[in-house]
């Protein structure tokens, strides 16, 4: 049997690297003297159409899932993380399903993106953590990536470095609050993100 | 054929019972509207689903917590005669589980406000080291391992069990709990009159106590510091703790007066045991002000006048409401007729 995923949405494919390395997951990666290992990389991205809030319309894409079909029709507004409409209305079904572990108890409402693992360097380990998320403080997202128009697919590229960048410079290796650390980290990782 | 007709008897039992509808027409006229979208439209079959996972226990690491552990319909969904509740594996947390009826006027959870959203909330004790200690993964695997449940879901949701309509049906059964049935709620619509201790109590009350608790939830829900000292070894700044803002500092929510005779210890710690000390700390005896009192001071005589009042708002129907408690017949049947 034939199937086809034509008009049921947006073929989203996420390609990760660092550096505009490929990511390697499992050898880790250099980044001069630095070994980066990332053991967990998953973020929402959201479309929201006219403004509209729709639980349709987030996706989870991660190193381990790194593609999904968006419900959402273009045009629409893209968007890294989720709105607070979304967040103010509790738990949702799909990949907004808390089991996925993108759900703060703690605060209530989404992660927009979380990224874990360690770095090595002259032989030491440095574990790093980084959940980003919030609705309830200002800046906390969701953070506009951009407008899109007429897709039938989309590619998400996400370079790590200058999240990572920024955080190691600032010897940051533990992000797991709303507040004004988490919104910097949200806005360098999306300098790493670019839709085609 | 046994099983089938051990389903029917099952699920006529679970939604045969009589649930307070919840629409403007069943509560009090002096109730303000609920907070709550979700209340207009609760479902009986989701609350009766609700209330059996409520009391289920096979959820926790240990298989021994439910959420009714540290709500017991009986002491109006607290934790009574227990400073700090405990969890899974005698494990210890650091605050008294708070009462758990009137939800509906409230938006947000816990004595920290950590959760802004009720069918959110309950993710928060299942997954907490020191109360439920389990995982959401591993209680879909539960949910999904159940003919019980698989049935339960298959009846009220047309779907499989699933996280999300999981914390739907316990968030229903939690909006169910409505307290409105005291002496108050009586005296105020007429049928009964407070005697002349509890009239003057009330008056004392509302001179003094009702800015944080304000008839006739008796609670405004915000937070507030009520000058209680910082307990050094279970360092609680409450508020603070999600928002960072230093003003929050030992703020909490401020608690409903309703169904006190059956809530004790109070205070988000527990750390008074009865409702004279609770007076004691906001107008002390002596008339020493270094706890910082709210309150101007009042007399003995007073005081014992606002306990007589203050038991006029326990709703002994809401407390041993029958369609509150443990689901008997569900769950103790289950691995009988279940799982063979």
């Amino acid at each position: 049997m034939y199937t086809t995923t034509f008009g049921q949405g947006i073929e989203c494919q996420l390609k990760v690297s660092v550096a505009d390395q490929k990511l390697d997951t499992l050898e880790g990666n250099s980044i001069g003297d630095t070994l980066l290992y990332v053991e967990k990389l998953q973020f929402y991205l959201h479309a929201s159409e006219n403004g509209k809030s729709n639980a349709e319309n987030s996706i989870l894409l991660g190193i381990r899932h790194p593609s999904k079909l968006m419900k959402a029709k273009s045009p629409f507004q893209l968007y890294l993380g989720v709105d607070s409409v979304l967040n103010y209305n509790g738990v949702h079904e799909g990949s907004l399903d808390p089991i996925n572990g993108m759900y703060w108890t703690w605060q209530t409402g989404y992660i927009h993106c979380k990224m874990e693992g360690h770095i090595v360097c002259d032989s030491n380990k440095q574990r790093f953590e980084y959940h980003i998320g919030g609705y309830s403080t200002k800046n906390s997202g969701p953070f506009f990536i951009g407008h899109k128009n007429n897709e039938q697919n989309l590619q998400v590229v996400l370079d790590i470095h200058p999240a990572i960048h920024w955080a190691m410079n600032k010897e940051l290796f533990r992000i797991m609050s709303p507040g004004k650390q988490s919104d910097e980290m949200a806005k360098a990782i999306l300098s790493g993100i670019s839709v085609r | 054929m046994k099983k089938v007709l051990t389903l029917c008897l099952l699920l006529f039992s679970i939604l045969s019972f009589n649930y307070i509808l919840l629409n403007r027409s069943t509560i009090p006229p002096h109730f303000p509207e609920p907070k709550s979208q979700t209340v207009a439209r609760l479902d009986s079959n989701e609350i009766a689903l609700g209330r059996v996972l409520f009391h289920d226990t096979r959820f926790s690491a240990d298989q021994l917590v439910s959420c009714a552990s540290c709500h017991s319909p009986f002491n109006s969904f607290a934790h009574t005669d227990h400073s700090i509740s405990h969890g899974v594996f005698d494990s210890v947390g650091r605050r008294n589980a708070p009462a758990l009826f009137n939800l509906a006027w409230q938006d947000v959870f816990m004595h920290d406000g950590a959760a802004h959203n009720l069918q959110a909330q309950s993710i928060a004790p299942l997954t907490s080291a020191t109360e439920m200690g389990t995982t959401l993964q591993n209680v879909l695997t539960a949910l999904n391992s159940s003919p019980l449940y698989l049935d339960l879901f298959k009846n009220v949701f047309g779907t499989a069990p699933s996280i999300p309509k999981a914390l739907e049906a316990l968030e229903a059964f939690q909006l169910s709990l409505i307290s409105c049935g005291s002496k108050y709620d009586q005296v105020i619509s007429g049928s009964q009159k407070f005697t002349v201790q509890e009239s003057n109590g009330f008056k004392v009350f509302i001179n003094n106590c009702a800015g944080c608790h304000p008839p006739p939830l008796y609670s405004t829900y915000n937070f507030a510091n009520n000058g209680l000292p910082l307990d050094s070894n279970l360092f609680d700044l409450g508020r603070y703790e999600q928002t960072k803002n230093t003003s929050d500092s030992m703020q909490f929510k401020v608690p409903s007066l309703r169904n006190l005779s059956y809530t004790y210890p109070y205070m988000h710690d527990g750390r008074f045991q009865n409702l004279r000390q609770v007076l004691n700390h906001y107008s002390p005896r002596n008339g020493n002000v270094d706890k910082s009192p709210l309150l101007q001071p009042i007399s003995e005589d007073d005081k014992s006048d606002v306990i007589a009042f203050l038991k006029t708002l326990n709703d002994p129907n809401f407390v041993f409401n029958p369609s509150h408690q443990f689901p008997m017949w569900t769950l103790t049947n289950k691995n009988i007729q279940y799982e063979n």
